[in-house]
């Protein structure tokens, strides 16, 4: 019975075993493949993998490859002595996980990503450190890519080229890797003197690099001898080189070391072909930038400066036209970078001059202006400290006594934020007080708005509508108004209403002193009735006194050019007035807006307009001086009558009042023969010693 | 006695003619040149307001791209597209010529303001015609401006007022748009470097202003002086 029952255990056992085995033989014991590969036996095993065989066509012939993907948990391979394990399975990894052999048993292709402990994997000889969470990319003919997680970090790595010797390539989104470097998006090497990056985005030293093969050398590699393309910055100089066949394109961001960017600059360069650029840093002389540009047969460099994009091609340097800018590209972004461009080119001798402002220029070999862009008169300069005024900060500290702000109580929404201020609003201002040295003391207040106008304001404020610089935003009736694209014109317009309102202002102090009883009473009453003192005092002052005030000098030459508008027999006048150039060319009043005031009101007392000052004055010196030398007779006398106003009022210099008249235009070298001939109410109380008064 | 007293009167009065004549004839050419000499200072009255008239006329033109009455294809400042999204709209010489006469024409008689700077003459005017011709270095002008001219009973006419120049290079600077006009048409963009190579080579200043969808061009002759202003010449470009 005994020996039965231990018959019976046995079988029993042996039965369990039988059953429990196949159970648990695939993790205990690994698979051979290579019998069904067609290999010799212990070449190719593992467990948790699955084997697929696969047959193509190529050519005439089939050609077998095997795949093992690796399906469980822990699934591990053996290739010889190489063993590939730490494998993410192929359902959580969410891709393809496995090896792909040819028939002879060579690994030709392999994807798989690497779980949370890392591990070595040795392709073609060459083992691969992978990080962990790291995808592995291999195929025969393009060799290894290791697919790092998106936003690693491998700044603590001392040495990159353990884990990524030549010839792997490193691909990811978001690397940020050592050398202030980062891999946006794409696939790089690392190489003894830089990273090559094969393809994509990185971001380094402030630029944004993409390119479709382009070694990012180290600051002291010697890249002599070196053939492909490069881009290699130091502290004082960048260059870069394209070869055939490639191109490179570099966005600069802020605080770029060489270019001194900001936050609002926009500067983006491509060269392709084999054309190069360099960049050299000459902040130690106090200008800005110098780039080099390096032409070769068959390149092509573009230079994307904010909206002017340069191109070199050919031996010819072009630039596109002008775009109508939208009203986001102004608010937002309104500012070069200011660089010096000169070709190697034979058929470019010029250098090209760009500023921070969106100008140009093209100069000669002996620094002569042939070709200027958007110039409107303002210097285009390659110093530093010409090109760094450029925030509403920056002018509260340079002129500490005026106010400079967003309008209040203005008719417009204020819609505009001081961020929104474009560099060229604030050099534009700038240099608009600097042409008027009188102004910071005139003046309490500059405010912005976001329109087209400018208006002169009471208590000594000037408003400036922001697009009144931008010349895109030409008003389509400008030409019945008058021109009101040059910025300087329209701040030299809306000042000249200033320095009228300070001359009314000053004479009515002067009549108020005349004692006179009408008018004094005139005054008395102002202090207990609302009443307009300016305009009473005028009406009375015209009809008692001789030397009338300043606007009613103005006012009279205003009726009289209307006059003769009206009784004008020119046949010349009926073709002009469709276009409303007839002011002009009859009278030589500069536009119909001049006189559209007087038209309603031939008051000569009390008509306040004052356009026909303002808009004399905002025109350029030779015009004035070409209209004061006219063979038509009104319109010399009329210019004549008007500079000799201004200079009269003392709101016109000497200096300018001889460019217009002719420097023999006086005999006296302060000119008192001429002064006060036209206007005498404050002038002969400021000047008693001229022959007029 | 009665009798002597008559023909000495006659005697006297005889010498008196005699002298008279004696006198016209011997002074007869300055009496003539008197006369002649105020008649050349009119001539020289009218040149001059040609010469000042025809200056205007130049730097006026010369603003709208060689127009004084804007064309209908110009920008809103009537300044003449010289091209147009692709198409060539450059104005023929002849057309500028003909526009500046035309200024000439109409603006002459508000220099000459009716002779009123001699008033010892009656001057009667007709109809002023005017032919211009623009060269390279100089600017020439024929103008008919047929006059009458009376003074007592003497009555001169002069019409003619011929070969009257003014050293500007109009001409120069009207082949320099002209090829930059001709470069533009073979391309999209524009050739910074072509189009300061014109200028060198002129000894020219070119400004570009960018205004919406146009592209003004101002060219600066410092060599071309009117009233002691460079000329400038203005055109527009209108790209797509």
């Amino acid at each position: 019975m005994t020996k039965i029952k231990t018959s019976k255990v046995r079988i029993f056992l042996l039965i369990s075993i039988l059953m429990i085995i196949p159970l648990v033989s695939s993790d205990i014991f690994p698979t051979d493949y290579s019998e069904e590969m067609g290999l010799k036996k212990g070449t190719v095993i593992g467990w948790g993998l699955e084997l697929k065989k696969q047959t193509t066509q190529e050519g005439d012939s089939d050609v077998t490859s095997y795949r093992l993907h690796f399906i469980d948990e822990g699934a591990t391979l053996g290739v010889r002595e190489d063993i590939f394990t730490n494998i993410v399975r192929e359902l959580k990894s969410l891709h393809p996980t496995y090896i792909k052999f040819n028939e002879d048993g060579d690994i030709i292709n392999a994807d798989f990503t690497v779980n949370e402990d890392g591990g070595n994997y040795t392709f073609e000889g060459e083992v691969i450190r992978a990080l962990p969470g790291s995808r592995i990319f291999f195929d025969i003919d393009t060799g290894v890519k290791v697919e790092v997680p998106d936003n690693t970090d491998l700044t603590s790595f001392p040495d990159l080229s353990e884990f990524f010797p030549e010839e792997i390539i490193l691909k990811g989104e978001n690397i940020q890797l050592p050398d202030d470097m980062e891999l946006i998006d794409g696939e790089l090497k690392i190489e003894d003197n830089g990273y090559y990056l094969e393809q994509g985005t990185l971001e380094y030293k402030q630029m944004l690099i993409d390119s479709d093969g382009v070694l990012i050398a180290n600051s002291d590699a010697d890249l002599s001898g070196y053939d492909g393309a490069w881009i290699k910055q130091t502290s004082s100089e960048l260059g870069m080189q394209s070869i055939e066949g490639n191109s490179i394109q570099v966005e600069f961001l802020e605080n770029h070391e060489i270019l001194n960017t900001d936050t609002k600059d926009k500067l983006t360069i491509n060269i392709e072909n084999g054309d190069g650029l360099k960049f050299e840093e000459r902040s130690d002389q106090g200008l800005v930038p110098e780039v080099i540009h390096k032409s070769s047969d068959n390149g092509e460099t573009k230079i994307y400066n904010d909206k002017l994009e340069f191109s070199f091609k050919e031996d010819e340097l072009s630039v596109s036209p002008p775009q109508g800018l939208e009203n986001e590209d102004f608010l937002n972004k309104y500012q070069s970078v200011a660089i010096e461009i000169e070709s190697d080119s034979s058929n470019i001798n010029q250098k090209i001059r760009v500023n921070s402002y969106r100008q140009f220029a093209i100069l000669s070999e002996n620094d002569e202006e042939l070709v200027t862009y958007n110039e409107y008169g303002l210097p285009i300069s390659t110093k530093i400290e010409d090109n760094e005024l450029q925030t509403l900060e920056q002018l509260r500290e340079k002129y500490p006594e005026l106010e400079f702000g967003i309008a209040e109580d203005s008719e417009f929404p204020e819609d505009m934020e001081e961020s929104d201020f474009p560099a060229y609003l604030v050099y534009y201002t700038d240099l608009s007080l600097e042409s008027h040295s009188d102004a910071v003391e005139n003046l309490n207040k500059i405010s912005y708005g976001n329109y087209l106008q400018a208006y002169s304001r009471p208590n000594s404020e000037i408003e400036i509508g922001r697009l009144l610089v931008d010349p895109s935003e030409l008003e389509s009736h400008s030409i019945k108004i008058r021109d009101v694209t040059n910025p300087l014109y329209r701040f030299q317009h809306e000042y000249e209403h200033q320095l009228d309102k300070l001359v009314m202002a000053e004479e009515l102090t002067v009549i108020k002193n005349l004692n006179d009883p009408e008018i004094t009473a005139l005054f008395n009453k102002a202090e207990d009735e609302e009443i307009n003192v300016l305009e009473e005092t005028s009406k009375i002052y015209y009809e008692k006194y001789p030397e009338a005030m300043l606007h009613q000098k103005y006012n009279e030459i205003a009726i009289e050019a209307i006059e003769k508008l009206d009784e004008t027999t020119n046949p010349l006048f009926n073709v002009l007035k469709e276009n409303d150039d007839y002011v002009s060319a009859l009278t030589g009043i500069p536009y119909a807006y001049s006189l559209e005031n007087y038209n309603e009101n031939k008051d000569a007392s009390s008509s306040f307009y004052l356009e026909l000052s303002s808009t004399y004055r905002e025109q350029p010196i030779e015009t004035r001086r070409m209209n004061v030398q006219s063979s038509n007779p009104t319109t010399s006398e009329i210019y004549t009558k008007l500079t000799q106003l201004a200079f009269d009022s003392g709101k016109m210099d000497i200096d300018e009042y001889k460019e217009i008249m002719g420097e023999d235009y006086c005999y006296d070298p302060d000119c008192l023969d001429r002064l006060c001939s036209e206007y005498k109410l404050l002038c002969c109380e400021e000047h008693p010693n001229s022959i007029n008064c | 006695m009665k009798k002597r007293g008559q023909v000495t009167i006659f005697i006297i009065i005889a010498i008196i003619v005699i002298g008279a004549i004696v006198t016209f004839f011997t002074f007869q050419d300055q009496i003539k040149s008197l006369f002649t000499s105020q008649e050349d200072s009119i001539y020289l009255f009218v040149e001059t307001c040609i010469k000042d008239v025809g200056q205007d006329a130049i730097y006026l033109t010369s603003q709208k791209g060689g127009y004084f009455i804007s064309p209908e294809l110009s920008t809103s400042k009537g300044i003449a597209y010289y091209y147009i999204n692709g198409e060539n709209n450059l104005p023929s010489q002849k057309i500028i010529e003909e526009q500046i006469s035309f200024y000439i024409k109409n603006m002459l008689s508000l220099c000459t303001q009716n002779f009123s700077d001699f008033p010892d003459f009656e001057i009667s005017q007709e109809q002023v015609d005017v032919e211009t011709d623009i060269k390279n270095e100089e600017i020439m002008f024929d103008v008919k401006y047929p006059l009458t001219i009376k003074k007592e009973d003497s009555v001169t006419r002069i019409e003619d007022f011929e070969n009257i120049k003014i050293p500007i290079r109009l001409g120069i600077i009207y082949n320099t748009a002209k090829e930059i006009i001709q470069n533009q048409l073979t391309r999209d963009d524009l050739c910074i470097s072509c189009i300061s190579n014109i200028a060198l080579e002129n000894d020219l200043k070119i400004d570009l202003t960018a205004e919406d969808e146009d592209l003004l061009f101002t060219i600066t002759d410092e060599n071309s002086l009117i009233k002691n202003v460079p000329l400038k010449f203005s055109f527009a470009n209108k790209y797509p």
